[in-house]
């Protein structure tokens, strides 16, 4: 998508296009998350009990609520959902060390298996299992991601060209665990050249092909084009009143930054009226005159001196007036006068 | 003998944006600048080098959603509308600037353009421009390829089979319609692969698609010629990916061509610059400030005293450009020749709107460029993917490694915290459309009706657009409005139809006015 309505930039576009830092830190994926991803990936078997502040997100719901059906001749309802029902979970594949994970637990469901496992809570904890199936004869490696709050989504920190399945689970501090539901299975994105080489398709020299289809740039520049069509995107808002202004705010340097800006344009209207049927000129060019015989022009007037030459002629070709207005601009732009002590 | 080719490959897409309920509506805008400013000089392009017997192929796509609305009465007539209010301002502009020669031939030529504009579009097309390039296309100049349906990011919203197969064949249906045979060539979404996607073009007859650059190089077995041969999926589909150098060289911000001083700013526009009574039949009815298409101003540099705009300065930037394009193809072309011992194929995709609507002498750099390929030297030869076999029938057998186009070259830019809360609903409607086509088999009248404009709401719903608008942070919440409103649409039809109470007026309006794909197959999804 290339169109979007924009608004005019105010500052150059090169230096939006510095400033915006990147959608990356628009999408970076709960710091939280890293954090947990990453621990317990280095220690793959054992299973880490972290401690996670979560941050409070859109979905924190509670599970039990039901949504209003719809009714025949009803307004219908304005909100999807938060709820459908569901004991399921799905994994999506963000990039090559991030998967996305959604889920859907019903409170039913859940104390059920929580009364398997004592039915309290005192001893038992929400967890996310990741199991790591690269490897298909290997045995199931797993790390768990302890939930908080009631969350129903999460970012997982993995390996690239790694095949994953996860499952939201119960998890008793004696090692008990139950699965409440499981997952499609995923595979990260390579991050590089692939392993596997076909001998029939043998090449002399494979990295250097690899440099000049740009293979060292993918990540970098492998989406340029996007990443300029965002920023110019980011860079038409930024020079709003919105993220920009507060940015400035921000800055040490404001008073540079002020963007206090102060224009000035003139522009001419000439009018008049004679006869419906008779001929005007302006500047030697016919006019076209309204059915009362009015007419207007508008011009644009830049510093100078105009001479408008204004001609009528009556129909029966018998009479003719001139009119000829003089203007002339004259614009002065005094230096622009600073108050010290002044800012706020 | 030619060394190499070279495949321009634009992307053509808007998403589908009508709304008959409003009088104005300003993302409706986009599509009529869009028009005046890629489209219609896109085919004042074609239409010259076909006059003046150039030979040229280049590839473009258009998007069902984007023919979907070039096909739009309603729309045809409201950009008729908006193009007599663009020639209206322009012909007041050229008055207005009578004592400002640096801006009275700029003025001039925005009345030329817009009012060729309306010759092309109303009189020699019928309003309907898909078909001057299906004509392009019958030529056998321009290639035209398919898209998803509503641009969805297949690697995303694939919950289910049906899913998918419902966006391929509903776009493939409707280029079948529109243009009068079938494509077999597609442009992912966004670019947007993932290994299995290949299965259902092939089930359509697609022989070929294109992926971003690593796309290619990260496919297993490890590609012999890189990027510059397709491989073969397993199945037999091509794929073709992108080159770096060539893409570079248009839209890097640093070294790219569109931002040379002499070439046209795009955020100067009297829109926002001239008297506010002047302006204001021209710009929102509330009063909201926006483009005309009326720019005076030259990028100049990294300045805020913008120059005049000096067209014939722009004309000549533009063919040095061409020039150099040119230059650094053949060079490119003769080196990886020598090293691969085998012709290389360059493919070059861009976004069509860059070509006109961002940078606006962009279709005037195409023909520059087209003649002198034709003309002025014999290395590289332009094709369109396709056409590649005929000379190296036999490829590599690879498949392609997951990637997009996008911010890092996957998923996150459709999949971040300003928009992931979008899947589980997507999916869930995915899964209920599958379950709905399933119980209401073979059964016809209102319920068949109410089946297709579920099919309808939950493709509109799936348009990567919306996430992609959510992640820019640009018009949020008319995207998160639009994902809702098709969600809930679908919704309210599948719980109707679960509890027989279907609402027949209802649904009849919302036929009415979410009306893309009125033929659409709604079998599909079973």
């Amino acid at each position: 998508m290339a169109s979007a309505p924009r608004k005019k930039s105010s500052t150059p576009k090169q230096e939006d296009s510095d400033k915006i830092k990147g959608p990356s830190r628009v999408s970076a994926p709960k710091k939280t998350t890293t954090g947990a991803g990453k621990a317990a990936a280095r220690s793959p078997k054992r299973v880490p009990v972290i401690k996670l502040p979560v941050p409070e997100t859109p979905e924190v719901q509670d599970s039990s609520t039901l949504h209003v059906q719809p009714q025949q001749y009803q307004e219908m309802p304005r909100e999807l959902p938060n709820n459908y029902g569901d004991n399921q979970i799905y994994l999506l594949v963000r990039d090559t060390h991030w998967i996305y994970s959604y889920w859907e637990i019903q409170k039913d469901h859940q104390d059920e298996n929580l009364a398997k496992l004592g039915g309290s809570w005192e001893s038992v904890m929400s967890v996310l299992r990741v199991y790591d199936v690269t490897d298909p004869g290997g045995a199931p490696v797993f790390f768990d991601i302890v939930l908080r709050n009631m969350v129903t989504s999460w970012y997982i920190n993995v390996l690239p060209n790694h095949s994953y399945f996860v499952e939201i689970g119960l998890l008793h501090r004696d090692g008990r665990y139950i699965s409440l539901a499981r997952s499609n299975y995923v595979t990260t994105p390579r991050s590089g050249m692939s392993e596997v080489i076909d001998e029939k398709w043998m090449s002399i020299d494979f990295d250097k092909m690899y440099a000049l289809s740009g293979g060292f740039q993918v990540g970098k520049s492998s989406a340029e084009l996007r990443k300029l069509m965002e920023e110019r995107l980011k860079g038409a808002i930024s020079s709003g009143s919105g993220a920009g202004a507060i940015s400035s705010m921000a800055s040490p340097v404001r008073i540079q930054k002020r963007g206090f800006y102060f224009w000035l344009e003139c522009e001419l209207i000439i009018y008049g009226g004679t006869e419906p049927d008779a001929k005007v000129t302006m500047q030697g060019r016919p006019v076209q005159l309204r059915p009362d015989g009015t007419f207007t022009f508008r011009y644009a007037l830049p510093d100078g001196k105009f001479i408008f030459d204004c001609h009528a002629e009556s129909s029966d070709g018998i009479e003719e007036r001139v009119i000829t207005p003089i203007v002339s601009r004259n614009t002065e732009r005094p230096a622009p006068v600073f108050k010290t002590g002044k800012h706020k | 003998m030619e060394k190499g080719f070279l495949s321009i490959v634009l992307h053509a897409h808007l998403p589908f944006v009508r709304h008959p309920e409003h009088q104005f509506f300003l993302e409706e805008t986009w599509l009529y600048e869009a028009i005046t400013e890629t489209y219609i000089p896109l085919i004042h392009v074609f239409e010259g080098l076909e006059r003046d017997n150039v030979p040229w192929r280049i590839t473009m796509s258009l998007t069902p959603s984007l023919m979907s609305m070039l096909r739009d009465p309603l729309l045809q007539d409201r950009y008729v509308a908006h193009l007599d209010k663009s020639i209206e301002l322009a012909n007041k502009e050229i008055e207005r600037t009578r004592f400002q020669p640096q801006f009275h031939e700029t003025a001039l030529h925005y009345y030329w353009e817009f009012t060729r504009a309306k010759d092309t579009f109303v009189n020699r097309y019928h309003k309907d421009i898909t078909q001057a390039f299906r004509k392009f296309q019958d030529h056998g100049r321009l290639e035209i390829i398919t898209c998803a349906a509503t641009h969805g990011f297949l690697p995303l919203i694939s919950r289910n089979e049906g899913t998918i197969r419902g966006q391929i064949k509903t776009a493939v249906d409707l280029y079948e319609k529109v243009l009068g045979r079938r494509p077999i060539g597609i442009w992912l979404p966004e670019c947007g692969y993932f290994p299995g996607v290949d299965k259902y073009l092939k089930e359509q007859e697609i022989r070929y698609f294109l992926t971003d650059t690593h796309g290619i190089l990260h496919a297993s077995p490890r590609p012999k010629y890189g990027v510059f041969a397709p491989i073969f999926c397993p199945n037999g589909v091509a794929a073709f990916g992108r080159d770096v150098e060539s893409s570079k060289q248009v839209w890097s911000a640093i070294e790219g061509y569109p931002g040379d001083p002499d070439y046209r700013e795009f955020y100067r526009d009297i829109g926002f610059e001239l008297d506010f009574d002047y302006v204001r039949p021209y710009i929102s009815p509330d009063g909201l400030r926006i483009n005309t298409g009326i720019k005076y101003y030259r990028i100049t540099g990294n300045t805020e005293e913008k120059q005049p705009y000096v067209r014939a300065w722009a004309m000549e930037k533009v063919a040095s450009h061409a020039g150099n394009f040119m230059f650094n193809r053949e060079k490119q072309v003769e080196y990886l020749h020598d090293f691969m011992g085998r012709k290389p194929l360059i493919v070059a995709p861009y976004d069509a709107e860059l070509y006109g609507h961002w940078w606006y002498e962009g279709p005037e750099f195409l023909n520059f460029f087209m003649r002198k390929m034709a003309f002025d030297q014999s290395t590289v030869r332009m094709i369109a993917p396709p056409d590649y076999f005929k000379e190296y029938p036999v490829n590599q057998v690879s498949t392609p490694c997951f990637s997009s186009w996008g911010w890092k070259g996957y998923s996150e830019t459709w999949l971040s915290g300003a928009n992931d809360w979008i899947y589980r609903h997507l999916h869930k409607a995915s899964l209920r459309m599958t379950e709905l086509t399933h119980k209401f088999q073979g059964q016809n009248g209102i319920v068949s009706a109410a089946l297709k404009q579920a099919a309808r709401e939950l493709f509109l719903a799936q348009s990567s657009d919306w996430a992609f608008i959510m992640h820019t942070g640009t018009v949020v919440p008319y995207a998160v409005k639009r994902t809702k409103e098709h969600l809930l649409n679908f919704t309210r039809i599948y719980e109707d139809l679960m509890n027989n109470r279907l609402d027949e007026a209802w649904v009849r309006s919302l036929e009415g006015k979410n009306n893309i794909f009125p033929d659409v197959d709604h079998e599909v999804f079973n």
